[in-house]
């Protein structure tokens, strides 16, 4: 009997009850609840100083207004997919180095969070640009390449999708996480190298363009969505690591499968073989196993 | 267009941006727990190392 039906209803095997009570089946553990619990609490608390507390943009050159209030997602989920595409080619570069499925495991998780907060850069930045530049979208040189790291990590999942073989998938992959990290600094500095709409860096300089309780908001965005993409890096984590141990004892029980339907064969040809010339024996047992 | 017409048209990309933004991760989060538990339930206790 698996332990989980031991326990009473409403309670984990460690008597947690409430927003602690970590279901059986999950991949949460204590640590993670409790890392998740924090962050929720930062979200609201976020949400709160970022659309209620912090003052609308009337001071700066730009005079943004309300729709200053866009930049403090838009920048902390494009720090985010940096972050994500950082780890998926530190990991990629491990797992070239290592061959070790756990390096594999973390750089898809990561990859895989590091597409949906791009796909929010590109959303939230194109909500704001339709305000700011009267478009949707401008062929822009930040934005252009901010889209083609989005298609190229997208290319990244769907090459894991389209090869079956556990090592070929993870080596192919793990190549393309490294190539495909080059793509980052030129999006990072696409603002500097070519002259564009897109405006230039807001906080990282020496003399930032924004203060006070505005630059608090822009900056705990940042921290709250690192906090957030590590989160989910641990439950992504946990459930690839899953997948891939059910995906391996796949494979172990369909050799052993194959091995038990050989076998007979192979008892088959021995026994014939002993009436016969005794080398046949030994290169039909040689050829099944 | 009056002054407060246009703040409430700002108030709408906004609120649209934040929507998109939290139901994007949101949903994520859903989908990362609830196939979570389904890959994990087959998966035997004892293989799962984060308990």
């Amino acid at each position: 009997m698996r332990p989980h039906l031991d326990t009473p209803a409403g309670t984990d095997a460690g008597g947690s009850t409430g927003l602690f009570r970590l279901h059986p089946d999950g991949t949460a553990s204590r640590g993670s609840r409790t890392y998740g619990l924090v962050v929720l609490a930062g979200v609201i608390l976020f949400l709160l100083v970022a659309l209620v507390f912090s003052p609308a943009d009337t001071g700066s050159e730009n005079q943004m207004g309300d729709m200053v209030r866009i930049m403090y997602v838009h920048v902390p989920v494009a720090v985010a997919c940096y972050v994500a595409f950082l780890v998926t080619a530190i990991t990629s570069i491990a797992y070239l180095w290592k061959r070790t499925e756990g390096w594999d495991v973390l750089a898809v998780a990561s990859a895989e969070i590091g597409v949906v907060f791009t796909f929010l850069t590109l959303a939230t930045g194109s909500i704001w640009g339709h305000i700011a530049w009267g478009t949707w979208w401008e062929w822009d040189a930040r934005l252009t390449s901010t889209l083609v790291l989005f298609i190229m990590y997208l290319g990244y999942l769907a090459l894991r999708g389209a090869i079956l073989d556990p090592v070929v998938r993870a080596k192919r992959a793990a190549i393309l996480g490294v190539v495909a990290f080059v793509n980052v600094p030129i999006v990072h500095y696409s603002v500097t190298w070519w002259r564009g709409l897109h405006q230039d860096a807001t906080v990282s300089k020496v003399d930032p363009s924004i203060d006070g309780l505005k630059l608090f908001a822009l900056m705990f965005g940042m921290v709250l969505a690192v906090a957030l993409y590590g989160w989910l890096m641990i439950h992504r984590f946990r459930l690839h690591y899953a997948a891939a141990r059910l995906e391996a004892s796949g494979l172990d029980r369909a050799l052993a499968e194959r091995r038990a339907e050989a076998r007979p064969d192979a008892v088959t040809a021995d026994a014939a073989s002993t009436d016969a010339v005794p080398t046949d024996a030994v290169t039909t047992e040689g050829t099944l196993s | 267009m009056s002054p407060l017409l246009a703040a409430q048209n700002e108030w709408a990309y906004v609120a649209g941006g934040y929507g998109v933004t939290v139901g994007a991760l949101l949903l994520l989060t859903v989908a990362t727990i609830v196939r979570g538990r389904r890959v994990s339930r087959q998966l035997p206790p004892e293989e799962r190392r984060w308990l």
